[in-house]
């Protein structure tokens, strides 16, 4: 999403080439890391009850910018609240965040793409545009933009979101439809005399769908990180709701002393990013060096 | 010979003269959109910007007022054609706290932006050419496994928190570079600007590394190059005159596609640090709700894209004939 602006970054095939390499080790056993690790993450952050007693929002004046300790794993922020609880929590939000925007652009992006590049003409001209347009624009600057704009907020965030990250599905999926649309199955598709309803669902769609979700594997990377940047901004997930961006934010001015406040939830931010983007690597990797090569 | 040469250059212009013309005709609709696109922005401000100027406790008449004062009870394509006027004028529009001038605001803050990016593309070529020699020679051994996996890793990285990491242990502890705020001079520039330069480059090293290592391994399977090793030239010449040469070019269209992410990364790490550039300054003025100043500078990034990407593919054109066709 931030970095879906990133040329070659997203795992789409661009730039990388199968390595060698990765048959050694295995596209298999990076997967099944990167699977691991976002199964631990998200245990620990939707089971936070069962790891952690404390609760994400509880003021203690006797445990103010307490470091980490056995009684509190991640220590303590200025207001006496348990890091490793609010850390766990905010998992939640932050996970939820990458899920809703990652799903909105997926879901708009792809109809879009779908669409334009079937109709072609005029339909198909002006999605290019719109496209053009936002892809002039850092989507970052463009997403702050409006999100402030309107009110921080993660109402705001989503509604900045959508109306910008469809562009990416849609570039995408336009570009894998003008190739399918001319193969000799969507033909034979076509003049069976199906509505053009049906052969888009049930004759494009699952062709185009393995790349679709291949790019959002890696793309919720992004979601995650451009949820917690706007956050750290200020202007995402407001307080006390905790939300890892924002818990990076607030600790920022204790850092030269009270570290913990800080690194604790970037670092998760980090662990959560990794998990994603050894899957994307991986999958990318099988589906380049087999089955997705039509 | 000099006949040559000079029909060469000419075809050459005229090549250039092709992609530029193409790319006019493709850049003034996109810039319409733009414009379009930070017009509507204000007019999506809730309850509207005359509103959020006066205040909530505003009475209607002097909403009614200020409306007309600002042109805003006319209707939108007037106001839209009247935006345009001022635009083309250089006219970006006045601050409502400071009566400041856009322009001016931006002026005044493009150049640490400019510096800040300029900066950090070049620390991370410097840590990502190596990175990515090392493992395209050594396609599929352990270094580049171990480059791999780094490169993968530094993915997830939030800048915010990296910086955040960089000034503590770099800045505040170790003292060895300022932890925030721009200096003068070329040494105090370069100085204040290593650490947030620094942090930007380490989130883009994954791009660059994984795009030159590519481009560097299909270079080594290239005839030339095993012509060149063949002749006995040495390893390193063989490296410096014909791969990096022939890698290099991949890497002005590397960093012209992604100025985009540059220009967005780059506003949450001048928010880190507190750099003054146009990412503070637009943050800034959305907590201010200074919205003339937040349409202004979103604009302004919109048009730095544009130019850097008809820049990029002027350069590419000039560089290579190829990719005019």
């Amino acid at each position: 999403m931030i970095g879906a602006g990133i040329a070659g970054s997203a795992v789409t095939p661009v730039g990388t080439g199968v390595s060698r390499a990765r048959r050694r080790i295995g596209p298999n056993a990076v997967l099944i890391v990167g699977l691991s690790l976002l199964g631990l993450l998200l245990l620990a952050c939707y089971g936070a009850p069962l790891f952690t007693h404390w609760s994400p929002a509880q003021l203690d004046q006797n445990a103010i910018l307490k470091a980490p300790s056995s009684r509190h794993w991640f220590g303590t922020d200025q207001f006496g609240r348990d890091i490793f609880a609010r850390t766990l929590y905010a998992g939640r939000v932050d996970f939820l965040i990458g899920i809703v925007l990652v799903g909105v652009a997926l879901v708009v992006g792809t109809l879009v793409g779908m669409v334009s590049a079937w109709l072609g003409g005029v339909t198909d001209a002006i999605v290019q545009r719109l496209v053009d347009i936002g892809f002039a624009f850092p989507f970052l600057v463009l997403v702050i933009s409006v999100v402030g704009l309107r009110g921080p907020g993660l109402s705001s965030l989503f509604i900045a979101v959508s109306f910008v990250a469809w562009i990416f599905y849609a570039r995408l999926v336009r570009s894998e439809v003008l190739v399918l649309k001319t193969s000799n199955y969507m033909l034979a598709a076509r003049t069976s005399g199906f509505s053009t309803a049906r052969v888009l669902v049930f004759h494009l769609l699952p062709n185009i769908v393995n790349q679709v979700l291949l790019y959002a594997t890696s793309d919720f990377v992004y979601a995650v990180l451009l949820g917690a940047s706007v956050s750290y901004l200020g202007l995402g997930v407001q307080p006390p709701t905790p939300e890892w961006g924002a818990m990076v934010q607030a600790g920022q001015n204790f850092v030269a002393t009270q570290w913990w406040i800080s690194f604790f939830p970037g670092l998760a931010i980090v662990l959560m990013g990794l998990a994603f983007a050894l899957i994307g690597d991986s999958l990318a990797d099988k589906w380049r060096s087999g089955g997705g090569q039509q | 010979m000099a006949a040559v040469a000079a029909s060469g250059r000419g075809s050459a212009t005229r090549r250039l003269g092709t992609v530029l013309r193409r790319r006019v005709i493709q850049v003034v609709p996109t810039l319409l959109g733009v414009s379009l696109v930070t017009f509507i922005l204000v007019r999506l401000l809730p309850g509207g910007p005359v509103q959020t100027l006066v205040g909530v406790r505003a009475t209607p008449a002097s909403i009614a007022a200020v409306s007309r004062q600002l042109g805003l009870s006319r209707p939108l394509v007037s106001q839209y054609f009247t935006y345009l006027g001022q635009l083309a004028h250089g006219n970006l529009g006045y601050s409502f706290l400071t009566g400041t001038s856009v322009t001016s605001i931006v002026a005044s803050h493009l150049a640490v932006t400019a510096e800040l990016i300029g900066l950090a593309v070049v620390l991370a070529l410097i840590i990502g050419i190596p990175l990515a020699t090392v493992s395209a020679y050594h396609r599929g051994a352990w270094q580049d496994q171990v480059i791999r996996a780094g490169t993968v890793a530094t993915l997830g990285l939030p800048s915010f928190w990296v910086g955040i990491l960089l000034v503590t242990y770099l800045g505040l502890r170790l003292k060895w570079f300022p932890s925030g705020g721009a200096g003068t001079g070329v040494v105090g520039t370069v100085d204040h600007l290593f650490l947030p330069a620094l942090t930007l480059a380490l989130t883009f090293l994954a791009v660059v590394v994984r795009s030159l290592r590519a481009s560097i391994s299909e270079i080594l399977r290239a005839d030339h190059v095993d012509a060149a090793r063949l002749k006995g030239i040495s390893r390193f010449r063989v490296f410096s005159r014909h791969v990096l040469r022939l890698a290099s070019l991949p890497v002005v269209a590397l960093v012209g596609l992604n100025m985009s992410y540059l220009l967005g990364t780059s506003v949450i790490v001048e928010n880190v640090f507190a750099l003054p550039g146009m990412g503070q300054q637009l943050v800034s003025s959305i907590l201010q709700r200074d919205f003339l100043v937040v349409q202004g500078i979103t604009l302004v990034f919109g048009l730095i894209v544009i130019v850097i990407s008809t820049a990029v593919e002027l350069i590419q054109a000039a560089l290579d004939p190829r990719s005019a066709a």
